[in-house]
Parts: C-alpha cells; structure tokens; sequence
C-alpha cells in the first residue's frame, strides 16, 4: 500500500462514500440514504500499472463525537499531547468497543493519512459538527473540507465560515455532478494539502488525462463499428413461391431489432468503457435514449436537418460523379461530380421529409427470396450516430456516485451532429459513403478506424 | 515463454495465429484483456523492442495451446497439400510426356505437340503469371486487370488447394479450412500474401510437371529408340521450320549448339501420314534420333527453368510478405495499444461489507398512540428547534397539547444532556416527551443512545414521540419519504413499545 493516504471522513450519511465513488470511479460502492451503509473502512488504491500512488478510506461516519471529545478532553496534556492523547483514544477503545466507528475512522489518521472532511452543504450547519471538527484537529494531520451539496439547497456560505476555521483547505465537490474537470481540480487541490506527493498526484492527473483520451478512443472505435455493423446487416429469407405480406412484415421486425441489438451492444461497450456498470438496470428509464431507434420523434429530432442532408447528398452524389470524372481521366471537366451532387442533393432534400414515416429497409421481392438491407437511407447513419453521440456524452460526464437515471441535459437533446460545423459534417458523411460501399466487414476495417479518429478529434476540437 | 532476439521476422504461422486469437478474444472482456496484454507489455518494456517485436513477443505469451496456436497445423496443413501438388505434378508431367513421347514404331513421334505443350504453352503461362504477380496498386490501374487477376487465381492450381484438403486427416484438414476462412475474411489485408501463396503452390505443382517429363524423355531417350520428326498440316517449308527452331533454340544456342538441330535433320525428319500419296519422305533413322536433345532443352529452358525461378520468387515474395506483413490493422493496434497504455484503476479490491440488516417495519408493532397525552415535555436533539410556537404550525394531533416545558440534548457540551436527563427523571407529570430531531440527519449512536436513558429516565410506560423536524427561517419543512423511513426503522429497533416515530406533514399526520 501506498504510504499516501486520505480518509474521507465525515458525519454520517453526508456523501462520504459518493465522494470516494466518484473519485475512485467505482458504481460498486454502496451509497444509500440509511444511516450506517459504511460500517467498515474501505481502502481505494489509485493504481498505475499496480503501483498504487495514493489510497482513498472510505470510513464509517462519527456516531459519538461529542463523548470522544470529553473523553480526549479529559486525557489531554496540553495541545502538543493532543495527537498522543488520540492515539491513546484508539488504544483504549480499540477493544471496550465504545467507540467502534470513530476508531475506524480514527485509525488511518493516526497512521497517517491527510483528512478530507465531508459536509453536506444543502443542509444548514449546526455547531454541533464542533465536535467532529475539533478531533480531527486534534489529530494534527492536513486537512481539508469538502462541501458536497446532497440536494438543491444551499448552505455554503454558513458552512465555508466555519470550516475555515478548523481547515486549511476548503472546497466545494459535488460528488453527484462531478465531471472529470472537477475531480482533476479537487486532485490538485490534494496536492496543496500534501506537497510531499506533489510527484505521486502529478503522474496521477496525467495517467487520468491518458485514460480519459483512451476512453473516448475505444467509444469512438465502438460506435464508428456499430455504424460499420449497422450499415452492412443484410437478411434474407427464403420463401417458397411468391413471399407473403406477413412474411415481409416479419423480415422487416426482424430488420429493425437486428438494428437495435447493434446499438444496444455498442452502449453496453461504451458503458463498460466509463466503468458504468450498473446502469443497465436503470435503462429502461432513459429519457430520450430510451425512445426507440425508430420512434417518429427520434427521427424528427436527430440527425441532420433536411437542408444539412441535402448537402450531404450531394456529397455522396459528387462522390459518384467525381469517380466518372476520375475514370474519364478528368474529360468531363468535372461535370459528373457536379451533375451527381445535384442528383445526390435533390434526392436527399426531398426524402428528408418522409424520414419517420417510411421504412428503414428496403424490402424487395423477386425469386422467392426476400431480402432486408442494407441500409440506404441517408439519414439512418446520422441518427445512429448522434444517439450514440448523445449517450456517450452522458457517460463521459456522469459521475460514478450518481446513481439516478441516465439524464441528458436539454441543451444536447435535440442531437449533437447538426451543431457540427460543415467540414465535419462533410469529412463523416464521406466516411459513412465509405462503410456503406464498403459491403465486406474486412473491407470496412480501414474506415471504421478513419471515422473513430475523426469522432475522438471533432469531439475533443468541440470541447 | 518470451523470446529473448531482438529482431524476429513474422512468418505464415505467425499471421495466422494472431488472427485466430483475436478471434478468440473477443469472447473475453475488455479488463481481462487490457491486464492480460498490458502485464506483457511491462516485462519487455525495458527491452526496448520496436512494435513488430513486441507483438510477436505477445503472440508468443499467447501461444499456450494448440487451439490458440493454429498457425503451426495450417503451415503443416500447407506443407502436405504442396506434396500432394508436387506429386500430382509428377504423375501428370510423366503421363503427359508418356503420352507426347508413346512411339510404337509404326510412326515417328511429331514434336509439334511436345513444343506446343513445352514452349508456346509455357510461354502463355509466365506471362497469365507475371499478370497474376502485378502489384495491387499497378493492377488497380489498368482497366480489367483486376477481374482478369481474380479469374487467373480461381484458376490457379492453388485454388485446388480446399479440394485437396479433404484428404487431409481431420486436424490439419480444418487448419487448413481456417487459413482459407480467414484469408477470404481479410481479403483486404492478406489478399495480396494470399495471390502469393497460390501462385507458389502452382508453381510446385509446374516444376514437378516438368521435372517428370523430363526425367521421362531421358528415361525413354537411354532405354529406347525413339523417332522423332515434325509434322503438321500447314504448309512450312524445311527453311522456315529451320528458322522457328532457330528462334526457340535462341536460349542455348550459343552455348549448346547440340541442342539445336541442323537443317539436314529437320529437312529429313519431315514427316507426312500418307507418305505413299504425298511427297517421299527422306526420313532416316539417325536423324529421327537427333531431336531429343532439341526437345530435352525445350522442357528444361521454357517449362523448368522458369517454374523453378518463379517458384523461387513466389517464395521469397511469400516469405517477405508475411516477414513484413504490415501488423497494422485494427486487432494489431489494439494490442500494441492494451500492451503500452498504463492500466489505471482506482476501485476497491474489497468486496463492501454489508450494511446492518435493518428488520422489516412490519415486523415491530407500533405503540398506540395515547388519546391522554397530557401535556408535552419537549426535548430537543441537536438543536432541532421545536417550541410551543412552531409546535402549533405542524398538522398532527400533539399540536394541540400544551407545551410545559422545552429541554434541550444533544449539545456539544454533554453536560446539558445529563441535566435533561435529570430533569425528565424528576418530573412527576405523565405527559409525554415529544423528542424533536432534524429530520434530515440520520440517527446516530449517541441519539440511540441517550433514547435509551431517556427511557430509563422517564419510566418504562412513559409515552415517547419521536418527531423528525426541519424549521428554516421559521418554516416547517415536512420530512422526505427516505429521511422519515430512516427515523422510524431505528425507533422501531429499539423495541420499546411506548416509542413510537411520528410524520409530520403540512398536510396533517400519516
């Protein structure tokens, strides 16, 4: 174990855990509204390759502060003994079992570890939390407070004034809310607490800054292989004679929830990316990602707009048209790609509108085989695409302690592709006219890892 | 097992393996795969290996089992079905040099199908090949050329390569099923390593066609006494037939001019079926016998030479191939990425410890509330806040006691809970002692605690009510679902039956 250690300490149920939850990124952590979920201390190494720089304890609340201040009260010996007459404390109690949580929580501090104290700042203060204040001052170790806002409320200010007077250090971390940002700066924040691990939370912050650029890498490999996948299912089905209406119903249902498991197994990848394990459970109360890939309002909403569709279009029609110029060594003087973009344009602009309304698959009859797929619609890969968008983002900025249902924010629930500006639109919608000419998965490979590099760069560059 | 070189090369073997383990760990989870490649990144990390090294170093970890290790029975798959080429290759050579060289003495035997065979069908061969060797990027710029290498390939003697494998025993029958399988999938990748490896074994399977033709000319040239002479149905005169074996023999003529027959003897092997109703033939025994050597070098200069020369190309394009397979795909990245990425974790190793196991509320009966509460002690924990005056604000039956008096625990000073405690032990009144706490702490030790000597102090049948309050600024704020639940749960515990856990809400009481 790392000879740096931080025990997050605090009253009970104040987000003592959530705090470790998030930062330790662990959705395993029991956080829960009655009292007494921490009975134990739990140790959370930060490890690198195995080599633990510094230890988060998660430690059970104090449950009797106000005895075990009378009690240090009654044993001390001036204010130098005062971390002797704790460490004295714990010897006592260790075995009367009078105080068995504060000697959980006592016990790293004594052994050395720097103090992060955790108040709710949603809740008013009350001076009784004095006491838990005043034996952790007397344990002589660095300390600092973190204001963690449970609910809406906010209590702050009244809580700031009297940390400051027990704290060197005093800062506010919403364990809930806390994007990557946050837990970057509260790392630092550590670093001014203990200036002897400056090293040990440097390398830390730049191991978490790879990680989190190794994330978005893998996701974006996932997603651009989700669309690869989605955009060369094919099904056929035999039939003898002449196929029925129910059997083409049929081919279609199973069309479209091929499609479906595509993008279900792609969250499930992105989740296991972020370390969101136990989300599943709560998926089926997904706000908008929830909503079917081919619910109405998901196409009405995602996507491109009719006019950025129509753009794309004529991309991928000057793309046809550039390849006639190209095999005519350039004698047309560019009129393919031009008269091809108009026909890709048009032919995008006018089918735009009947998006939610129309099949996904093209279902053809001939030779008694139907066939399903693949899929042709323009706009398919962008609503694919930006619900993907849209729930790795989520992800991204979900803290682990946040156990509520997946939530996007307002501002991104009208899709993220159609705020992108045009060169990136241009540059994807050239990527998806690849996978989709590309029929073979071996013949994709180049393209799915062209278009991940392209998703991490524009989302970085947008960031 | 690591290798300890500092240079090694890929071969077929080793292609073939990393395809099939990336087929397999696809089955595995994506932590399992990071700890597993990344732990064998950091045993070479200060052997300072290039990226080739380190992933042949990884395939090497990975090789533990011959399900995992494919690459050695489809390379011994391949090794057979050359063999079983090689010997096609020589029975067909011998039954066709058997066939162009059967002499039963009525007849000479004509050489133009032995040049026809030898020499204009050789030539139509190496140059379908050397099409077939184009590069990719050359034959992507010739308009069919691509449609004409794929035709040339399904008709190589590779392709008989899936027919032949059917012989195989069982292993070694689906090694060599897999290395097809995954060649067809990665058609992109290895599709050019592939044209190779069949032009390769087509050439096996040529050199040992000529090889047995020739040993089988020699054979019947030493044994037997062959007659040769040319004969066709077009009309060529001696001199120009001279002139076409002239240009044939350009290859050796300089320095075997024995192999080269001299006008006499192509003007007097001459040879027409219906010799009685034709010209006379001057045919002559010692000269039908001197176009062996002729023919001999024909099989050996445009059937042999060229198969083993292209065969020695096609090996060491094969071999460099495979030894500079560009390992740069998705699945390679992958690995090299799991393999120098630092793993970081910061989870608990630790299992959580369970929580105490609260009883079900169910489970405890509730005390009854006493009509003749009398009036109230009020006592607040922890600064809670509840007077005679907020009381009347709360929607509940004891809003309408009168307050008697209003104490005060859970201070700082412990002290003051000792003169509470006292209080409540003196008072000779029955009323009840309404134990006020702020709704949205949970209940601690020391409140459970000093409960219980409140029990004590009041008597065992004295009426407890325990309110969870919340005033701000003189407002009520009536307890959330969870924060009364959490109050009421640790009542219930305590067992006492004149405790009892009271909600309050604006509303009026549950």
């Amino acid at each position: 174990m790392s000879r740096f250690l931080f025990a997050v300490v605090g009253h009970v149920n104040k987000g003592k855990s959530s705090i470790v939850s998030t930062l330790a990124e662990d959705d395993s952590v029991a956080i829960a509204r009655e009292a007494g979920t921490t009975i134990e201390c739990r140790e959370f190494p930060l490890r690198i390759d195995g080599r633990t720089l510094f230890t988060l304890i998660d430690t059970p609340g104090f449950e009797q502060a106000r005895h075990a201040l009378a009690w240090l009260r009654e044993h001390e010996s001036g204010a130098a003994g005062r971390p002797a007459a704790v460490r004295r404390f714990l010897e006592e109690h260790a075995a009367t079992g009078r105080f068995p949580e504060e000697c959980k929580l006592l016990r790293p501090i004594v052994d050395g570890a720097g103090i992060l104290y955790v108040v709710d700042g949603s809740r008013p203060y009350s001076p009784e939390y004095e006491t838990e204040m005043e034996i952790l001052a007397w344990t002589g170790q660095p300390r600092m407070a973190l204001i963690n806002r449970i609910s809406e409320a906010d209590h702050s200010e009244s809580w700031r004034a009297a940390l400051d007077q027990y704290f060197s250090i005093v800062r506010e971390f919403n364990a809930k809310q806390a994007g990557f940002e946050e837990r970057l700066k509260l790392l630092r924040a550590f670093r001014e607490l203990r200036e002897d691990m400056s090293a040990e939370l440097d390398e830390a912050i730049a191991a978490l800054n790879r990680e989190r650029e190794r994330r978005l890498r893998e996701s974006c490999r996932a997603i651009a292989a989700m669309l690869a996948d989605m955009l060369s299912l094919t099904l056929v089905e035999r039939a003898a004679g002449d196929p029925t209406e129910s059997q083409r119903e049929n081919l279609e249902k199973r069309f479209l929830e091929q499609l479906r498991l595509r993008e279900r197994r792609c969250r499930d990848e992105i989740e296991d990316i972020y370390q969101h394990r136990r989300i599943e459970r709560q998926e089926e109360n997904l706000a908008l990602l929830d909503e079917d890939l081919f619910a109405e309002s998901t196409w009405l909403r995602l996507g491109l707009s009719r006019n950025q569709l129509a753009v794309s279009g004529m991309i991928s029609g000057g793309l046809i048209g550039g390849g006639i110029d190209a095999a005519l060594s350039g004698a047309t003087f560019m009129t393919g790609a031009l008269v091809g973009g108009a026909i890709g344009g048009v032919s995008a602009w006018l089918t735009a509108d009947a998006l939610a309304h129309t099949k996904i698959a093209g279902i053809s009859l001939g030779g008694g085989q139907l066939k399903a797929g693949p899929v042709k619609n323009q706009q398919f890969p962008w609503i694919a695409l930006d619900r993907a968008l849209l729930h790795l983002n989520a992800l991204r900025n979900r803290a682990h302690a946040c156990r509520d249902m997946l939530n996007l924010a307002a501002s991104s629930s009208d899709g993220i592709v159609r705020h992108w500006p045009r060169p990136v639109r241009q540059k994807i919608q050239t990527q998806i006219n690849q996978l989709q000419k590309a029929h073979l998965v071996s013949g994709q490979f180049p393209y799915i890892e062209k278009m991940a590099i392209d998703l991490q760069n524009t989302i970085t560059e947008l960031e | 097992m690591t290798r300890t070189s500092t240079s090694r090369a890929t071969d077929l073997a080793a292609l073939i393996d990393f395809e099939a383990i990336f087929e397999q760990d696809r089955a595995l989870d994506r932590q399992t795969l990071r700890k597993r490649d990344r732990e064998t990144g950091l045993r070479i990390a200060d052997r300072g290996l290039d990226r080739r090294e380190a992933l042949l170093v990884w395939l090497d970890e990975r090789r533990k089992t011959p399900e995992a290790a494919p690459g050695q029975w489809t390379t011994q798959g391949l090794r057979s079905a050359t063999a079983i080429l090689f010997v096609l290759g020589l029975l067909s050579g011998s039954a066709a040099a058997a066939g162009l060289l059967y002499y039963d003495g009525a007849h000479p035997i004509n050489i133009i199908p032995w040049l026809g065979v030898f020499v204009a069908l050789q030539l139509l061969l190496l140059l379908l090949s050397a099409l077939l060797m184009l590069p990719r990027f050359v034959a992507r710029r010739i308009p069919g050329m691509t449609m004409l290498q794929r035709t040339l390939a399904a008709l190589s003697p590779g392709r008989w390569l899936g027919l032949l494998g059917r012989l195989l025993p069982g292993k070694q029958r689906n090694a060599l099923r897999n290395v097809i399988g995954r060649a067809a999938t990665l058609d992109a990748l290895y599709g050019e390593l592939r044209n190779r490896l069949l032009l390769t074994l087509a050439q096996v399977f040529g050199s040992a066609f000529h090889l047995a033709a020739i040993v089988m000319l020699l054979m019947l040239a030493a044994f037997t006494d062959l007659a040769f002479a040319w004969s066709t149905t077009l009309q060529i005169k001696p001199e120009r037939f001279q002139g076409m074996i002239e240009t044939v023999a350009a290859p050796w003529f300089a320095w075997a001019p024995g192999a080269v027959p001299s006008f006499d003897v192509i003007e007097n092997t001459q040879y027409y079926r219906l010799q009685n109703s034709a010209a006379p033939s001057k045919l002559s025994g010692a000269s039908a016998g001197q176009w062996w050597p002729f023919l001999l070098m024909c099989a050996v200069v445009y059937g042999l030479l060229p198969r083993i020369a292209l065969l020695a190309v096609c090996g060491l394009g094969t071999r460099y191939s495979t030894r500079h397979a560009p390992l740069d795909h998705a699945g390679f990245q992958r690995v090299y990425e799991r393999m120098t990425e630092a793993l970081i974790d910061a989870r608990s190793p630790d299992p959580e410890a369970a929580g105490e196991n609260h009883p079900s509320h169910q489970t405890k009966q509730k005390a009854p509330l006493d009509n003749e509460l009398g009036p109230l002690t009020i006592i607040n924990w922890c600064g809670a806040g509840l007077d005679a005056k907020n009381l009347k604000q709360l929607d509940h039956p004891v809003s309408l006691r009168p307050v008697r008096r209003v104490l005060e625990a859970g201070a700082p000073d412990i002290a003051a809970d000792r003169a509470t405690l006292d209080a409540v032990r003196n008072d000779k009144q029955d009323g009840a002692l309404l134990f006020a706490v702020k709704s949205y702490e949970s209940p601690t030790r020391d409140c459970l605690n000093f409960i219980a000597e409140l029990r004590k102090a009041a008597g065992p049948r004295r009426s407890i009510i325990l309110l969870p309050v919340h005033f701000e600024n003189d407002a009520f704020i009536p307890p959330g679902d969870a924060e009364f639940s959490d109050w009421e749960t640790h009542a219930l515990e305590t067992g006492d039956p004149w405790l009892r856990c009271e909600r309050v809400e604006n509303g009026g009481a549950s």
